[in-house]
């Protein structure tokens, strides 16, 4: 029924992670011989309870190379391509993707699965991604102008929560969560973190609150013996004022609609003195399978705090110079989560709110999808399976049975359903769009641009704004208020290169979608034919509708 | 890092799935895998990955180029050895903690095994029979009804995928159903709670809390207000309007009164509340949750079991008994006396959902109901020592910790127990009286079949799909009499030839093919007569479909019923979730399911 046909087929198998083992396996051992493996990650310890291409000897190396030697391992005649790089990359441009049949997406991240979307949408190639989190999982196939695409639906976006609930009001351990990565961000992070942080009070700053680097400096990577001396007593000063002092002057000008707080001080009378702890004498919890469930006692936690607060101190201030050179929280370092563990621990005890694990608290700060290996390989096998009777079965898409999004239920009654793909969003900011292929060099001035290509090549009448999306929206050209455009300089110079998209509204009225995206390919440069354009001119232009 | 931190970090992922418990219960199970088809290799590579800590396979036969073309887990340098022992090393290495001595190859006719030393099969947890014709499955089956082994079939048939499974008694600690069960006690409310809300009156309120009142408080007093009213505490569908309009009216006029008597000197009024407010609307959005919560049917179902069981055994608790089931029991017996001794109400849970409201109010209400989940864990706790027998000196036989009610206590709208049937092939050899029903009942699942495949599959009723349950019955049938599946050319291997793949051994001729479609017409016919089945089984194309699957497994078939016995294992060995019940089958081509009990 399927079979030699599909040798010859050309995959992209998007991430090669849980979904991607299993989809490139079984793309394998159904026939396929043409594979290129994309995925920018390592193979982490806490991937082989699911990655089966992947072993403990593999630790560290590249998620697509490993995947792809594994494979030919077992079928020598395969052409695998791998590459270890962020399939944002520009180098995966449009003529990138045209050389394939089928796009296969497994990722965990929406920004990077709406990025292949798009790209599958522009380039006509089909696309099927699929997604799993603990027991249940989907699979979804992707036909520009015939069925949803990724962008149709909305995607939760992560949940903001109210600054005075964090400050002032918490009633749940998500609430200290985000509170103790907050204040984690603002002492150790990056100078972005300080921005739209809650616990930055600017002006106000209580000189506890403020980046380490503005405490101290290393000096030639070393922190002196009177700077630690500091830090140590900077780290029980933090520890008094954010979870005692702070709240007590907080209970004082209390509405009598809030909790009051309980000073962790208060609660810590007689079992332990925390001006008395030094470094020789105070421990952190360790990280161990006991530790990261176990509930621990108020003495422990404040040890902790501290003692993570004094080694963070120390360790950002010897690898980070400067506070540019800092990165964002990430859940991944043991000693940033045992302090957040602590942090928010004690705001939950200033609360009386219900104590998290650590490892639930990972799980929260992290955002942590959990994943089993028997939910990817029904996916993968979903997956595949679709893409079978894709390439096989002549226009499928008058039979809207073979076609179906499964979803799979942990206890529901059924445990696979099926249906037809949902039509096209008519209101979809990405594939209800006309994609315009522009392969103009981008050396072309702004006004020559608006003037011969979008007035002259895409006749485009009236008045048009001009924005680019990457990397965040921002208004390129608006014919209504042209002055204040600099016309003279180079599309390159305003951000525009190889693989930007370019989006046309021609609405005057911002609130009305974009009309039209406006995608740079520029043609491979090849030693016998260079592109060189002068004036502006367009050579060639493709147009590709999406209905 | 030490052992048991990087088994911790390997496991993380799937732990947050279902709990450390769960995970050791994993560890301790031994798994055993009866044929090493695709679909069967399949399966025991997402076990081994979670952690099962031992598995046997059986299988008497050889790797052969079939198996290359569509089982990942054998290679080249395995052609002519021993099948088990090539899957066994193959797929070993996926468990990093797994003793050497627990991954155990048995290179046997798992029949003839079963036959000469029944009692080999008796230490395992599960026994995962895999692509094996159904005169193997019942032996299976017969060996397995009066064990405590669970027994999983899974059946890779050309584009079918059929999961069957069996356990005598799945006791099931949370469901974990979505939407959970939740009785959030508004229609009756202990006594904490009557006062808490009954402090809370809108009459009791300054102006600026009304907007900061819990909706579940203000409902529980706009209850108790229409009880006054109207002398009952039901709502009728038709009398929603009036309830809102009464509590809009009341709310409205007890905020306008004390806004009128606010006292200035205790500060300005906090304007950033004023009516409508957003708790009536949420109130509103929640009014099912007002009236009176009845125990589940679920739950009524678990304590006739435990009185059938009692009638039984004279006793709740079994020394016997595996130690998981006999807690489940006692626990499942205190339950009973709980709701007994509380009016028909079950232990509280302490979960209440997000809501507006101030945190003092939402704090206070969520303390109310963490002191009640608690209180009622307790009661549980001494009711369950009833049940406990104590040894000669004194000790009791079993150890029930608070936290291990607590977690019974608070999920007990969602414990249950399922008994299951034997695995349905129709093709055992004796016929019992509960056969006869179970065959009707498929018979009314399975209807009349159009003669045109597509027309039967559009109508796209998921009961239809059971109809493959017969058609492959027929195919085994006609295996035992030509030695082959119907379209497959040669004898031999018996359950290996596969269709999809370049490598696989030769398909039928077309005169073959067509004279094979008869036989299996003949066959269905004579199966559907013996059974009550419809007789347009037998006139219908999904015969011709049939023959053309040729017994052959499918890759991505076998992953995607792979997966399936996979997690199915998962809900059993855990005691979580509601597991199958007890057929599955799965038509890759339109992607149609059955999923049902037979
Ligand atoms: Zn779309």
């Amino acid at each position: 029924m399927f079979n030699a046909s599909l040798t010859h087929k050309r995959i992209f198998v998007v991430g090669a992670g849980g979904i991607g083992c299993e989809v490139l396996k079984t793309l394998a051992a159904s026939g396929f011989r043409h594979l290129t493996i994309i995925d920018l990650d390592t193979i982490d310890v806490s991937n082989l309870n699911r990655q089966f291409l992947f072993r403990k000897e593999h630790i560290g190396q590249s998620k697509a190379h490993v995947s792809r030697s594994v494979l030919l391992e077992r079928y020598p005649d395969a052409h695998i391509i791998s590459y270890q790089e962020n399939v944002k990359s520009p180098r995966f441009n449009l003529q990138f993707y045209q050389q394939f049949d089928c796009v296969i997406c497994g990722l965990d991240n929406v920004d990077t699965r709406r990025h292949v979307n798009r790209m599958c949408i522009i380039s006509g190639v089909p696309l099927i991604d699929g997604g799993t989190a603990g027991l249940t999982g989907q699979s979804k196939p992707v036909l520009k102008g015939k069925t949803e695409c990724f962008d149709c639906t909305v995607h939760a976006a992560p949940t903001h929560y109210a600054v005075c609930t964090i400050r002032a009001s918490p009633t749940q351990p998500v609430h200290c969560i985000v509170w103790a990565q907050m204040l984690y961000n603002l002492i150790f992070g990056p100078p972005e973190s300080n921005f739209n942080n809650a616990l930055d009070d600017g002006e106000k700053a209580t000189p506890l609150m403020v980046p380490i680097w503005k405490v101290c400096q290393a000096t030639n990577g070393v922190v002196s013996e009177k700077d630690r001396v500091d830090l140590w007593k900077r780290a029980i000063d933090v520890f008094t004022c954010s979870f005692s002092t702070e709240l007590k002057e907080r209970n004082e000008v209390l509405d009598k609609n809030m909790v009051q707080a309980k000073p962790i001080l208060d609660l810590l009378k007689g079992d332990l003195d925390v001006t008395t702890l030094s470094p020789d004498t105070c421990s952190s919890i360790d990280e161990t399978f006991v530790e990261n469930l176990a509930v621990h006692t108020l003495p422990q936690l404040a040890k902790t705090f501290i003692r993570t607060f004094y080694d963070l101190s120390i360790r950002q201030l010897t690898q980070h110079p400067t506070q540019d050179t800092s990165v964002l929280f990430d859940k991944d370092d043991s000693l940033a989560l045992n302090f957040i563990y602590a942090a928010s621990s004690l705001r939950s005890i200033n609360f009386n709110i219900k104590r998290e694990t650590r490892h639930s608290v990972k799980a929260i700060v992290g955002n942590i999808v959990p994943a089993v290996a028997s939910t990817n390989a029904v996916v993968g096998g979903l997956t595949v399976l679709e893409l079978i009777k894709f390439l096989t079965i002549s226009s499928p898409l008058q039979n809207d049975l073979c076609y179906t999004v499964v979803q799979m239920r942990e206890s529901n009654h059924r445990l696979l359903s099926a249906s037809a793909p949902a039509d096209p969003n008519p209101e979809c900011p990405t594939c209800s769009l006309t994609y315009h292929i522009c392969d103009l060099n981008p050396s072309i001035s702004l006004k020559n641009f608006v003037d011969s290509y979008i007035r002259g090549t895409l006749t485009i009448k009236g008045d048009f704004s001009l924005s680019v999306s990457t990397p965040s929206l921002r208004v390129l050209y608006d014919s209504e208020m042209e002055e204040e455009f600099p016309l003279d300089k180079s599309l390159s110079a305003l951000g525009v290169a190889d693989t930007t998209l370019v989006l046309l509204d021609q609405c005057c009225d911002t609130d009305t979608p974009v009309s039209c995206g406006i995608y740079f390919s520029l043609p491979q440069p090849t030693p016998q034919k260079r592109t060189t354009v002068s004036g502006g001119l367009p050579k060639e232009e493709k147009t590709m509708k999406t209905h | 890092m030490s052992n048991k931190d990087l088994k911790s970090t390997v496991y993380d992922r799937q732990v947050r799935v279902w709990g450390a418990n769960a995970q050791s219960l994993f560890e301790n199970s031994h798994i055993c895998l009866v044929n090493a088809s695709a679909s069967g290799t399949e399966a025991l590579k997402s076990l081994i990955l979670t952690g099962v800590g031992a598995f046997t396979v059986v299988d008497g036969a050889v790797v052969t180029e079939a198996d290359l073309g569509k089982n990942f887990f054998v290679e080249e340098a395995d052609l002519g050895k021993s099948r088990a022992t090539s899957i066994v090393e193959h797929l070993k290495v996926h468990n990093l903690f797994l003793k050497p001595e627990n991954a155990i190859a048995v290179h046997e006719d798992p029949i003839k095994l079963l036959k000469t030393s029944p009692e080999f099969y008796s230490k395992f947890s599960l026994i995962i029979v895999s692509s094996c014709p159904s005169d193997i499955l019942n032996e299976f089956t017969a060996f397995c009804a009066n064990t405590d082994i669970i027994l999983i079939n899974v059946r890779n048939y050309g584009q079918l995928g059929i999961v069957q499974s069996f356990v005598k008694e799945q006791c099931i600690f949370d469901s974990r159903i979505t939407p959970p069960f939740t009785d959030f006690r508004i229609s009756n409310p202990w006594k904490e709670l009557r006062d808490l809300a009954e402090s809370l009156q809108p009459e009791k309120l300054d102006a600026s809390d009304h907007g900061r009142m819990p909706w579940l408080v203000l409902m529980i007093n706009a209850l108790d207000l229409w009880e006054k009213q109207k002398g009952k505490r039901t709502i009728s569908y038709q009398e929603r309007k009036e309830f809102e309009e009464m509590t809009t009216q009341w709310q409205k006029a007890e905020y306008e009164k004390a806004v009128a008597s606010h006292d200035p000197s205790k500060g300005n009024l906090d304007f950033q509340f004023s009516p409508p407010f957003e708790n009536l609307d949420e109130g509103m959005r929640n009014i099912h949750r007002l009236a009176k919560v009845e125990l589940p049917d679920e739950t009524t179902h678990l304590f006739r079991l435990l009185e059938e069981r009692e009638a039984r055994m004279k006793t709740v608790f079994d020394p016997q008994e595996p130690e998981l089931r006999q807690r489940f029991w006692v626990l499942t017996a205190a339950l009973r006396d709980f709701v007994k001794a509380n009016n028909g109400l079950l232990p509280v849970s302490p979960t209440i959902p997000d809501m507006v409201s101030s945190s003092l109010f939402y704090g206070k209400l969520r303390q109310t109901f963490a002191a009640k989940a608690n209180a009622d864990a307790q009661q549980m706790l001494e009711l369950t020592s009833a049940y406990i027998p104590a040894t000669g000196t004194g000790e009791p036989l079993l150890v029930m910790t608070f936290e291990e009610v607590y977690n019974f206590s608070t999920k007990a709208g969602m414990t249950l127990c399922l008994n299951y049937a034997p695995i349905l092939t129709l093709t055992e050899k004796t016929e019992s009286e509960a056969n006869a029903a179970r065959h009707s009942n498929l018979a009314t699942m399975i209807g009349e079949v159009p003669d045109q495949v597509m027309d039967y599959f559009s109508l796209y009723e998921p009961e239809h799909n059971a109809v493959w349950i017969p058609l492959v019955a027929a195919a085994d049938i006609f295996r035992q009499r030509h030695n082959r599946f119907p379209g497959q050319a040669n004898s031999g291997d018996v359950v290996s030839e596969a269709v999809d793949n370049p490598r696989h051994a030769a398909v039928v001729s077309k005169e073959d093919f067509e004279k094979d479609v008869e036989d299996l017409r003949t066959i269905v016919q004579e199966l559907c007569k013996q059974k009550g089945l419809s007789l347009s089984i037998a006139s219908s194309d999904l015969v011709r479909e049939t023959v053309r699957f040729a017994g052959g497994e499918l890759h991505s078939v076998s992953a995607i019923v792979g997966g399936v016995v996979a997690q199915e294992a998962f809900k059993l060995l855990s005691h979580l979730f509601l597991p199958l019940d007890n057929t599955f089958v799965y038509n890759g081509l339109p992607g149609v399911v059955f999923t049902g009990k037979l």
